[in-house]
C-alpha cells in the first residue's frame, strides 16, 4: 500500500511518517500548499493522511475542499487536525475544549469490538478543539472514547471510506502503537 | 592572541591561542557555508556558533552585531582542565542586571499565548527576554568569575573581534560519534531547595512540556533519513546544577549525514522555540522584542564526521561596555503569569537582578 501524508506545518509529520511505515511500502510526505499546487495523481491503492496540525479547520479551506470533493472510495485517515478537518467538512461543529490537553494521557474506553484489544490502553492528546458529533445530523460512528472525559478518540464514517482519530498514535506517550495501527490495517483491508 | 576556550569532552577542554575566524556572509544561506567550511578544513579541529534565527530574517532589533554563523578554524590547540585554564587570579566582579522586559510585559505576553493556545494556534512556546548590565571587565574575566558560579557541562568562551560570547550551557543540541547521533533536550525547572519528586516528577505541567518537546525532537531526528527511526533512551531524568534542578530527555537515531543537513531540519532546536515549531516561531517573532541571536542557538566543536554541540542557554555577550544575558520558560496552558516570570528570575541564578 501507498500513502500521501499531508502535512499542515506541523512538528509531528515524521514521526506519523514512522509510524506508517509497517503499513505501506512508499509513503510520500506533502506540504498542504504543496499538495494542492502540484495536485499529483491519487491512484487506487492510496491512503491519504491528514496530519495533525496548528490552528483551526477554517484555516485550512484548500483542505476542506478537497475533502468535500474527493471520491467516498478514496481511503482518508485524519489524526487530530485531521479528524477535525473531516468533520468540519461534513458540518459537524469544531469547538475550543477547555482546558486544551497537551502531551496529556488518556486511557481508551471501547465503544465497537473491533477495537477491543485497545481497551484501557493510553493515548497522547494534543488539542485544544475538539469535534461536536452530538451538534447535529451526521454519518460519524464512535468507535472509542477517552475513560477520564468521554470525547471521541476512534472515529468513522459510515458511508465514506473515512477513518479519524483526535489522539496521536504516533507520540511515543501512545501505549501499543502497533496495535492502533493494526487497527487501521484491518480498516482498509475491508 | 586572545585565548579560545571550548568543552570537549567530560572535564577536557579545548584551548586555543591560534586559530582564525570565518563568518557566513548575510546573503549566503548557513548550510551552503557549512558545507564550504568542511570542504576546506575537514580533518581541522573547529569550534562552530549558528544563531537562533538560522537563515530566517527578522525585524526584531539586535543586540549586538554578529554574523549569523561563524566557524573558528583551530590550528593549534591544548586539551586542558578548567582549573588549569582559569588559575591565578579571579576578579571578584558584580554586575546590576536590569530585565530588558517589564515583568508587566512578560506576564501580558504568557497570557497572549495561553489565549493562542486556547484558540490551537500552537501548543507550547519557549518565551524569553534578554536582561542588561554595564560592565567594565574583559570577556575573559567575565568568563574565569562566572564558570565557576554555574554548573554546567557545555561552557565556552568565543572572542570575537567585536565582542565576546561565553557559554555555561548545561544542554546538549547535538552530538555524534561513530554515526549515532543523541540530542538531550531539558525541560521542567524548580529551584534546587525544592523536593524533585513533588516540584517536578509528579508534576504533571512539567511532564507534559517535556513529553511534547520529546516527541517534536523525535519529528525533527526522523525527519533526517526515512530509514531510520529514532529511539527515546532516557525520559524524565533528574539533572542537578547547584541553584537549579530540571528534568531531560534523551533520544538517539543513527546517523552519518553532513551536519550541515542536520541543521537545516533541525534548527532552532526544539526545546528553546515550541511546538508546533513553525507557529512557534511566528509567536516569538510577534511578542519578542529582541532578536535572540545567540542565545538559544547552538554552539560547539566540529572534527571529521564527529561534533558535540550545546544547546546556547545560560550565555553571556560581552559587546563594548554592555553585559547581556537572556532567560527564559515553556509556557503551556498550564502556565502561570507571575510564576512563569519567577522562573525567568530562577533562571537568573547567581546574578543580580534589579526586580
Amino acid at each position: 500500500m501507498k500513502a500521501i501524508l499531508i502535512d499542515h506545518d506541523d512538528s509531528f509529520t515524521y514521526n506519523l511518517r514512522h509510524w506508517l511505515k509497517p503499513l505501506c511500502s512508499q509513503i510520500e510526505v506533502f506540504n498542504h500548499q504543496d499538495f494542492f499546487k502540484t495536485a499529483p495523481k491519487i491512484e487506487a491503492d492510496t491512503l491519504v493522511v491528514l496530519s495533525p496540525g496548528p490552528k483551526n479547520p477554517i484555516d485550512y479551506p484548500q483542505t476542506l475542499d478537497w475533502l468535500r470533493s474527493v471520491p467516498k472510495h478514496t481511503p482518508v485517515f485524519g489524526v487530530c487536525l485531521g479528524l477535525q478537518m473531516m468533520a468540519q467538512a461534513l458540518e459537524v461543529s469544531v469547538k475550543p475544549y477547555s482546558p486544551p490537553l497537551h502531551g496529556k494521557k488518556s486511557a481508551l474506553c471501547i465503544l465497537n469490538n473491533d477495537l477491543e484489544n485497545l481497551k484501557n490502553k493510553k493515548v497522547a492528546r494534543y488539542h485544544s478543539l475538539y469535534c461536536d458529533f452530538e451538534s447535529g445530523q451526521n454519518d460519524f460512528e464512535i468507535l472509542a472514547v477517552s475513560a477520564d472525559d468521554q470525547l471521541p478518540m476512534w472515529v468513522k464514517h459510515q458511508t465514506k471510506k473515512w477513518l479519524g482519530v483526535q489522539f496521536h498514535p504516533e507520540s511515543f506517550l501512545t501505549e501499543s502503537a502497533d496495535l492502533h495501527l493494526q487497527y487501521l490495517n484491518n480498516w482498509l483491508q475491508r | 592572541m586572545t585565548p579560545l576556550i571550548c568543552f570537549y569532552e567530560k572535564d577536557l577542554f579545548i584551548f586555543s591561542l591560534d586559530y582564525e575566524v570565518h563568518h557566513c556572509p548575510a546573503q549566503m544561506r548557513v548550510a551552503d557555508f557549512l558545507n564550504t567550511i568542511e570542504k576546506e578544513f575537514f580533518n581541522a579541529m573547529k569550534v562552530i556558533q549558528c544563531n537562533f534565527e538560522f537563515d530566517s530574517m527578522s525585524a526584531q532589533k539586535a543586540l549586538y552585531n554578529g554574523s549569523k554563523a561563524s566557524v573558528f578554524v583551530i590550528q593549534n590547540y591544548a586539551l586542558k582542565t578548567l582549573a588549569e585554564i582559569t588559575a591565578g587570579d579571579v576578579k571578584n566582579i558584580s554586575h546590576q542586571f536590569k530585565p530588558l522586559v517589564s515583568r508587566e510585559q512578560f506576564t501580558e505576553q504568557v497570557k497572549i499565548i495561553k489565549g493562542q493556545i486556547a484558540e490551537g494556534r500552537i501548543y507550547q512556546v519557549n518565551l524569553t527576554a534578554p536582561l542588561a548590565a554595564a560592565c567594565n571587565e574583559s570577556g575573559l574575566d567575565i568568563f574565569n568569575y562566572y564558570q565557576a558560579k554555574f554548573n554546567s557541562e557545555y561552557k565556552a568562551f568565543l572572542p570575537y573581534e567585536n565582542y565576546s560570547l561565553i557559554s555555561l550551557s548545561p544542554e546538549l543540541f547535538l552530538q555524534r560519534v561513530k554515526n549515532q547521533l543523541i540530542t538531550r533536550p531539558i525541560k521542567g525547572s524548580s529551584s534546587a531547595e525544592k523536593d524533585f519528586s513533588t516540584s517536578l516528577y509528579k508534576n504533571e505541567k512539567e511532564e507534559a512540556e517535556l513529553s511534547m518537546i520529546v516527541d517534536l525532537l523525535r519529528n525533527d531526528l526522523n525527519n533526517l533519513d526515512e530509514n531510520q527511526a529514532s529511539v527515546v533512551t532516557k525520559h524524565r531524568e533528574k539533572m542537578q546544577l547547584g541553584y537549579i534542578q530540571h528534568t531531560y530527555s534523551e533520544i538517539q537515531v543513527s546517523n552519518d549525514q553532513p551536519l550541515a543537513s542536520i541543521l537545516q531540519k533541525t534548527m532552532p532546536g526544539g526545546s528553546i522555540s515550541g511546538c508546533p515549531k513553525i507557529e512557534s516561531l511566528k509567536v516569538i517573532n510577534e511578542l519578542e522584542p529582541y532578536r535572540r541571536q545567540a542565545y538559544t542557538g547552538t554552539l560547539g566543536w566540529w572534527q571529521k564526521n564527529d561534533f558535540t554541540l550545546n544547546l546556547t542557554i545560560r550565555t553571556f555577550i560581552k559587546s563594548h561596555d554592555l553585559l547581556v544575558y537572556h532567560a527564559g520558560c515553556g509556557i503551556v496552558y498550564d502556565s502561570d503569569p507571575e510564576s512563569e516570570w519567577d522562573e525567568f528570575l530562577l533562571k537568573t541564578g547567581s546574578l543580580h537582578v534589579t526586580k
